[in-house]
């Protein structure tokens, strides 16, 4: 796996408010009813950071990056409702890369002359690269572990107190031994194990409920 | 044992802790079911930690968890005046999530820095750019483009880890962080090391093997010097690049390359500054003796894999010998590239006798001005140094005699003109026929020379020896016969002889084979049949080319029936006249042969499998399989991306024959983008005067008669037509193609007297050039056919459809989907005569065809579909006629949607029906 390029941050949407917390399943039932807007707007909170993200690495502008994000929510939605989505075909978010990637293509078939006349006399190879579609879905994986992995610390610091997350983050995120963060916190090392593990499994169950559809 | 607790489970996982009490854990897990579960529970969570992590620290960062220490990239005040000493600023203290240690050096492109990151803690070489991405879209490239860089993991290339962009007080500044690599130049460690010549070859090979790697992943390097190829030791611990340390090790220590900044020239250069390559008094420093001859010509557009092969060839000739190939101290830039354009660098082995032979011709190949007689990629060029060191054959051959005459032809254009050529040839020939025995004969006496010790060493060099002299043989032979053949023509050999076209020098050529003047010489034979029939295949003569290829093909078949490069070049040639000639069973044949000939000696990729692989799709398109077409037409196309570089004729060729294929399959919008992309390299890559670009421009113009702009189309194709007229000659098939084109335009706005009278002047000049029984002849019969069956003559419509359709299942077949194409077009005119049952067979054929040959869905299927319903209905069959028209107005109301004019006819022609059966059913009840 190489290195992921963080992209410019000031491109980077919001993170949002995080709502009350409810699995992907039940959003997507809930999307069922056209009136819901609460089910669409978690729909939005949830998968809409990934898709500009990959849109925006994609080569589109931060205002077709959300153009492109909407038109995949909408078809997504649309699909679930029609029951085209079986989830024995593959994860969800192979699903929504689908969507994702023909919205570009087509957004990049539109712009294509455009954009030829735009850097006419510039050494712009890539802007006549039709994006690989592996190479889009590697770079769309980590965009959606991105996106799912802050979505679940964000419902871990909700869950667990805040004691309990200083010794899961000195654990995790800086590099310093568990006897290091818990002299620092005035607790055992045992406690830091504990906090460590208890917050990790969470995340992955949070991120279980996000990405499996049942 | 007791149960471990959490803490030892994950220290043990984490490898901390000693080998023994591991051990212990590990026996305990092997037979506890509680821990066991526990371990793949620890090990799932271990497994989320790096990006968790990532995420918890970025967010302390942007303020979205926690305040935290260290920098914050976003707050722009942290930044000021870190700009380097480039500009006259102090070291920063930070960049980025970096930590400034220390100035490695500076120079055009920026300034070096050694950092530390944070997360991975480790230290990096931080590189930033002059290049500023001032404008967002520059910005988004930058980053897009250095993705791809980041994706390059190999042991010889030094790992970019990030490339970024951050904000100044001044504005943007961009920078790449890559792997610190602790070494020395490559040529200054050769030289302390006190390296001998197969070490150093060994050392380029696997220099050789990280730029295939590269180019294989799509990028170029575009600036290979010594000083970008650094020697680390292996598993070195040290991470400083010490500017004073030299290697101490002469045992192999130091044995790793590691390429440095590859693919980031371009955003070096990106900055105008940076490209400066003179000191004050004009001489020229920096990198240009590492640059090709396109390189330094100044077009990007020429710059591929095989320039990078160039730099390679100029790093082994400087490592081998001490110097560089030219002498550019003191030169002005244009003096500089004439010298590396024309000159021939001295031969290695005059600066060095132990070079001679095979090192030898190895760094001429990979030094070739003309890239195509380089080595075609760095594995290549690795494979044959590789051969050398291991005393096996090399592949690369010494230039030969026909080579060089032909450079020493262009050099002197304006000698060669009619007949004289072949006193030129005369004289050259005895030239370097001569010079080339002589070289064998030396390489023998070299050989046993240096090996007198070594009997089987001895043998191999001989063998060399004799290979050489074969060769030597082989092209004095080669230009005996192409003296002897032109001789009559020439003036001062035969008095009164007058100048010879080249139509009469072949048809000699031809004569003298017949005769067997090469008989006794089958490999001269075969090369030389094989020139003169692909030059009678370009010249329309296909009859005499499949003659002179077909027994090349044999020659080769005896001499090589294993399979050869020769031979499968005359297969490739042999396919392309017996698809000249529409005999395409035979093609495609030929074509797969010499495919997987091919593909046996080269791997899967290469520049001549990228071009069966596009010839075969056109020929799998011509017979009707649209889809594997555009299958093959996409591999053809990714490999000579892959290989060639984003900007390259022969892409522009792929991008054409694609674009043909997703027309043909009713993607006219996807058609013309690939076209005019097509187009927009041709013009750029070939300029304007080149028949290609008036054949993309044709297909251009019938994509937009598909989209329906016909008036942009016919202005299209009326410059194409006139191209044509300019660059070739009159009786030219593609010439008589090009008025059939434009017919099609003028028959569109209703100009009926004018396209018959292009489309009558197309099938005369057609079977003039292809004869009687050609697609091409076909096609402009269904065309004017069209013509008058639109003005009512249904009687000469009939007549030119039924014969197109005799020519089309000859050459296509029966079942094509052209052919049924044709028949469907036929079935129609039949109907509107109210000949129902003679149309029935065509239109059952026509819905066989397109089912056989379309994606399911294809419109055209629905559009047979419906013709077909409604001659059912016309019959009274009325339940089939239902069925057949409920699936055509679904086909077209899911391509077209359903108020489009084809679906609502299927809808009405349901209707219709479905009233005639109630009118039946209602018949039948009525007493």
């Amino acid at each position: 796996m190489t290195m992921r390029i963080p992209f410019n941050p000031n491109a980077r949407p919001s993170a949002g408010v995080v709502m009350e917390w409810t699995t992907t399943s039940t959003i997507l039932s809930q999307l069922r009813d056209r009136q819901n807007d609460a089910a669409w707007s978690r729909l939005v909170e949830r998968f809409r950071a990934p898709i500009i993200a990959f849109a925006h690495k994609a080569g589109a502008s931060q205002t077709d990056a959300e153009d492109v994000a909407q038109e995949t929510l909408v078809e997504f939605a649309e699909s679930f409702r029609l029951g085209r989505f079986d989830p024995s075909r593959g994860r969800l978010s192979r699903w929504i890369f689908g969507i994702a990637f023909n919205q570009i293509l087509r957004l990049r078939q539109s712009n294509a002359r455009r954009e030829a006349k735009a850097v006419s006399g510039m050494d712009t190879g890539f802007w006549h690269d039709v994006m690989d579609e592996d190479r889009a879905h590697e770079l769309w994986e980590l965009e959606w572990e991105q996106a799912v992995l802050e979505q679940c610390i964000a419902r871990a610091r909700k869950e667990f107190t805040a004691d309990v997350m200083s010794a899961f983050e000195g654990a995790v995120a800086d590099h310093r031994s568990a006897a290091e963060v818990a002299a620092d916190l005035g607790v055992s090392t045992k406690t830091i194990y504990n906090a460590k593990h208890r917050v990790l499994t969470r995340i992955r169950a949070i991120r279980a409920e996000i990405e499996e559809i049942g | 044992m007791v149960c471990p607790d959490l803490e030892q489970l994950d220290e043990c996982l984490a490898g901390a802790m000693s080998d023994e009490d591991r051990a212990s854990i590990e026996a305990h897990v092997e037979t506890c079911a509680r821990c066991s579960a526990r371990v793949q529970e620890i090990r799932a969570n271990l497994n989320v930690v790096p990006r968790v992590a990532t995420i918890v620290r970025t967010g302390r960062r942007t303020g979205e968890t926690q305040p935290a220490a260290g920098p914050s990239p976003s707050d722009d005040s942290r930044f000021a005046n870190r700009l380097g000493p480039s500009r006259g600023d102090t070291t920063p203290d930070w960049i980025g999530s970096y930590r400034i240690v220390r100035e490695i050096g500076h120079g055009g492109m920026g300034v070096v820095y050694e950092a530390e990151q944070e997360n991975p803690r480790r230290g990096v070489a931080l590189k930033l750019l002059r290049f500023d991405a001032a404008t967002p879209e520059l910005r988004r490239r930058f980053e897009h483009e250095s993705a791809m860089l980041a994706r390059l993991n190999h042991p010889s290339i030094a790992q970019i880890y990030e490339a970024s962009t951050f904000e100044t007080q001044e504005g943007p500044r961009s920078f790449f962080a890559m792997e610190l690599v602790d070494g020395v130049p490559l040529t200054r460690f050769a030289e302390s090391a006190g390296l001998g010549a197969r070490q150093r070859l060994e050392l380029m090979a696997q220099v050789c093997d990280g730029v295939h790697y590269a180019h294989l992943q799509g990028v170029i390097h575009r600036d290979l010097k010594p000083a970008n190829v650094l020697i680390a030791p292996v598993g070195g611990t040290d991470r400083r690049v010490g500017p004073d340390r030299a290697p101490s090790d002469r045992t192999g220590t130091f044995a790793h390359p590691k390429i440095l900044d590859f693919g980031i020239a371009r955003w070096i250069d990106a900055d105008p500054r940076a490209t400066t390559q003179f000191t004050g008094v004009g001489k020229i420093i920096g990198t240009i003796p590492y640059m090709s001859p396109e390189q330094v010509s100044g077009d990007s557009s020429e710059l591929d894999v095989r320039s990078d092969v160039y730099a390679l060839g100029v790093m082994t000739y400087e490592l081998l010998t001490g110097r560089l190939p030219y002498s550019l101290d003191d030169r002005s830039l244009p003096e500089a590239a004439r010298v590396i354009r024309e000159q021939t660098p001295t031969p290695i082995g005059e600066i060095d006798r132990t070079l001679r032979g095979d090192v030898e011709t190895i760094v001429a190949k990979a030094l070739e001005k003309e890239k195509e007689r380089r080595y075609q990629s760095a594995a290549e060029l690795a494979a044959d140094i590789r051969r050398y060191l291991n005393h096996e054959p090399i592949v690369a051959r010494p230039a030969s005699a026909i080579y060089q005459l032909s450079r020493f032809a262009r050099r002197h254009r304006g000698l060669l003109a009619g007949a004289a050529v072949a006193a030129v040839v005369m004289i050259v020939a005895t030239v370097v026929s001569t010079w080339l025995a002589a070289r064998a004969i030396r390489a023998e006496g070299l050989a046993a020379d240096r090996l007198k010790d070594a009997v089987a060493a001895q043998a191999r060099a001989e063998e060399r020896a004799e290979a050489a002299r074969r060769e030597a043989t082989k092209f004095k032979a080669a230009l005996e016969f192409i003296d002897d053949t032109l001789a009559s023509a020439d003036p001062y050999r035969s008095p009164g002889a007058k100048e010879v076209s080249l139509g009469e020098a072949l048809a000699r050529a031809s004569d003298s084979l017949t005769s067997g003047a090469l008989s006794e010489q089958p490999e001269v034979e075969m090369s030389v049949r094989t020139m003169i029939g692909n030059t009678l295949r370009s010249a329309g003569d296909y009859e005499s080319a499949e003659a002179h290829l077909k027994r090349a093909v044999e020659i080769g078949e005896r001499l090589t029936p294993g399979g050869s490069e020769e031979l499968a070049l005359a297969l490739n040639k042999l396919a392309r006249t017996w698809e000249s000639q529409a005999r395409f069973p035979e093609a495609e044949e030929a074509y797969r042969r010499a495919l997987e000939m091919r593909q046996s000696i080269h791997g899967e990729a290469h520049i001549e499998i990228a071009k069966l692989k596009s010839n075969l799709g056109w020929l799998r398109h011509q017979r009707g399989d649209l889809v594997e077409a555009e299958s093959l037409q996409r591999e053809a196309l990714a490999m000579r991306r892959r290989l060639l570089g984003e900007s390259h004729t022969e892409v522009a060729t792929s991008l054409n024959n694609l674009a043909i294929t997703l027309q043909a399959l009713g993607n006219a919008a996807e058609a013309e983008r690939l076209f005019r992309e097509s187009l927009e390299m041709d013009q750029r890559l070939r300029g304007e005067d080149h028949p290609n670009i008036a054949d993309t421009m044709t297909n251009l113009a019938l994509a937009l008669k598909d989209l329906n702009r016909m008036e942009e189309g016919e202005t299209l194709m009326r410059e194409a037509v006139k191209k044509r007229g300019a660059l070739l000659a009159p009786d030219h098939p593609a010439v008589a193609t090009g008025l059939n084109n434009l017919a099609l335009f003028v028959f569109r706005r209703g100009a009926f007297d004018e396209a018959e009278a292009l489309y009558r002047e197309s099938i005369e000049l057609t079977r003039a050039a292809l004869g009687s029984n050609h697609p091409t002849l076909a096609m402009t019969f269904c065309n004017l056919a069209a013509v008058h069956e639109q003005q009512g003559e249904f009687v000469d419509a009939e007549a030119l459809f039924r014969q197109a359709i005799e020519i089309q299942r000859e050459t296509y077949g029966v079942s094509n989907i052209t052919t049924v194409g044709t028949g469907f077009q036929l079935a129609v005119l039949l109907m509107k005569q109210n000949k129902l049952e003679e149309a029935e067979p065509l239109l059952a054929a026509a819905v066989i065809g397109a089912r056989g040959s379309l994606p399911a869905g294809h419109w055209k299927i629905g559009l047979f579909l419906r013709y077909q319903g409604e001659l059912l209905m016309r019959l009274e069959r009325l339940d089939e006629s239902e069925a057949i028209l409920k699936e055509a107005h679904e086909i077209m109301s899911t391509a077209f949607g359903a108020e489009h004019p084809g679906a609502a006819r299927a809808a009405e022609l349901l209707e219709e029906v479905r009233i005639k059966s109630l009118k039946q059913e209602a018949a039948a009840i009525e007493p």
